[in-house]
């Protein structure tokens, strides 16, 4: 199996414990204390998917509160939301994605993660309801979405039987790895030479969205060059950046009209030697960005922080989710 | 000595982007088509303010569609939409009263 492949599958294998308690306002009887469901959640799949499970779960708790709220008809499903340390967490994005970006802005990890179902008071402000057939078509068109960004089209897609659609959703939210590949395998993408890529990224709790080409004058596009056009490194020291992209005195090309050389060879290899040096050098100011970077920035692509000179096609090809979309999430690292 | 017209030029404020509705079969149109948007709206924001404007009954449904091919999220911005899918520095969204492009 290819390293690629063999990450991708790990990564399909992840899943955060889950500890989720009944908010205190649903509890009817206080003396009865709920035990609290536990619970794993696929980094891929949505904490929608488990919407269920948590109402029949806490079934006879529920009822309590539906028989004194007779007046009031609620629809368990649609009113369902989950909450972090009183966060609302926006449900119909990735399980991964919720919770690097949340335990990452707190700077420390939170296993298992402990979560809060209500069933009222829901924050319209920040979430929207949602029932299961929305939410399946909203996964299929922010997965339509990303294709478009790949290739600027999706009439391929719609040239597919009805079949593709449903089966696609199924697998992506089943979480059955290998079906979905199949499935993603009759687009035919080549990730390295698309038009370009579907990036997400949320830093500062906002999500910006941007293509980013796979390739750059015939090179790979590489991750921090895709953060760049992200434009959040804006925020480092530009005297610290400045210098790390300096290049040293020792790298200026002699210009100087009167030095000549008596021997064509001497020619070619002081030119091989500063071609070495310019590379060295070139590598050597990298690291010092990369450096500048790490020490400002912790970037989490899901939940592991790949080097930042991974070419982004690949991150497309094996870290995407399901939706298509690689999601990088950025947090500060001074603000801990 | 003459004088000259001098003609006011509509600034774009730097914080809008020109949003263009597109009409389907069957939909209200409007006189104006193109608008200066906010980035930072939603798209949620930007259907409760366009069904206002199509003066659309609470029980009709509204749904955008970009590029004629995927229906964006409620919460998704006008801003990252604009970035992603604008043409000629305007981002063209068609509306339908009913499922279109599915």
């Amino acid at each position: 199996m290819q390293q690629g492949e063999e990450i991708q599958k790990l990564i399909w294998e992840g899943s955060i414990p889950l500890i989720i308690n009944l908010g205190e306002e649903m509890l009817t009887n206080n003396k009865k204390k709920i035990q609290p469901f536990y619970t794993m959640s696929s980094r891929m799949s949505y904490l929608f998917t488990i919407s269920q499970d948590i109402i029949n779960y806490f079934e006879d708790a529920l009822k309590e509160f539906i028989e004194k709220n007779s007046d009031k008809a609620i629809d368990l499903e649609k009113n369902l939301w989950l909450d972090f340390n009183k966060i609302p967490l926006k449900w119909y994005q990735p399980t991964g994605v919720l919770y690097d970006t949340i335990t990452g802005e707190m700077g420390k990890k939170f296993l298992p993660w402990e979560l809060t179902a209500h069933f009222t008071s829901f924050p319209d402000n920040i979430l929207f309801k949602i029932s299961q057939a929305e939410m399946e078509q909203l996964f299929f068109h922010s997965f339509k979405e990303s294709c478009f960004l790949l290739c600027g089209s999706t009439a391929y897609i719609d040239k597919f039987n009805p079949l593709f659609q449903s089966e696609l959703i199924k697998n992506a939210f089943l979480i059955n790895q290998k079906e979905y590949i199949s499935s993603l395998s009759q687009l035919g993408f080549d990730y390295k030479n698309e038009k370009s890529l579907a990036t997400r990224l949320i830093y500062q709790g906002k999500l910006r969205q941007l293509p980013i080409s796979p390739q750059n004058d015939g090179e790979e596009t590489l991750l921090y060059q895709a953060l760049e056009k992200y434009g959040i490194f804006k925020k480092i020291d530009n005297q610290q950046l400045l210098k790390s992209d300096s290049k040293p005195e020792a790298l200026s090309i002699e210009t100087d009209e009167s030095s000549q050389f008596e021997n064509q060879n001497e020619i070619q290899n002081e030119n091989e030697n500063q071609s070495e040096n310019q590379e060295k050098n070139d590598e050597i100011n990298l690291i010092e960005k990369f450096e500048n970077i790490q020490q400002n920035f912790q970037i989490v692509i899901q939940g592991i922080m790949p080097p930042l000179d991974t070419p982004c096609w690949w991150l497309a090809e094996y870290c995407k989710h399901p939706d298509g979309f690689i999601y990088i999430i950025v947090n500060d690292r001074k603000n801990r | 000595m003459s004088t000259q017209k001098q003609r006011k030029k509509k600034v774009q404020d730097p914080n809008n982007v020109i949003v263009k509705f597109i009409p389907t079969a069957g939909v209200p149109l409007t006189k104006i088509t193109k608008f200066q948007i906010k980035k930072e709206w939603t798209i949620g924001q930007l259907s409760t303010w366009w069904r206002s404007k199509l003066k659309l009954d609470e029980n009709q449904s509204l749904l955008f569609y970009i590029q004629q091919s995927f229906s964006p999220s409620l919460d998704e911005t006008v801003e990252n939409l604009y970035n992603c899918f604008q043409a000629g520095n305007i981002l063209s969204i068609s509306y339908a009263l009913s499922v279109t492009w599915g």
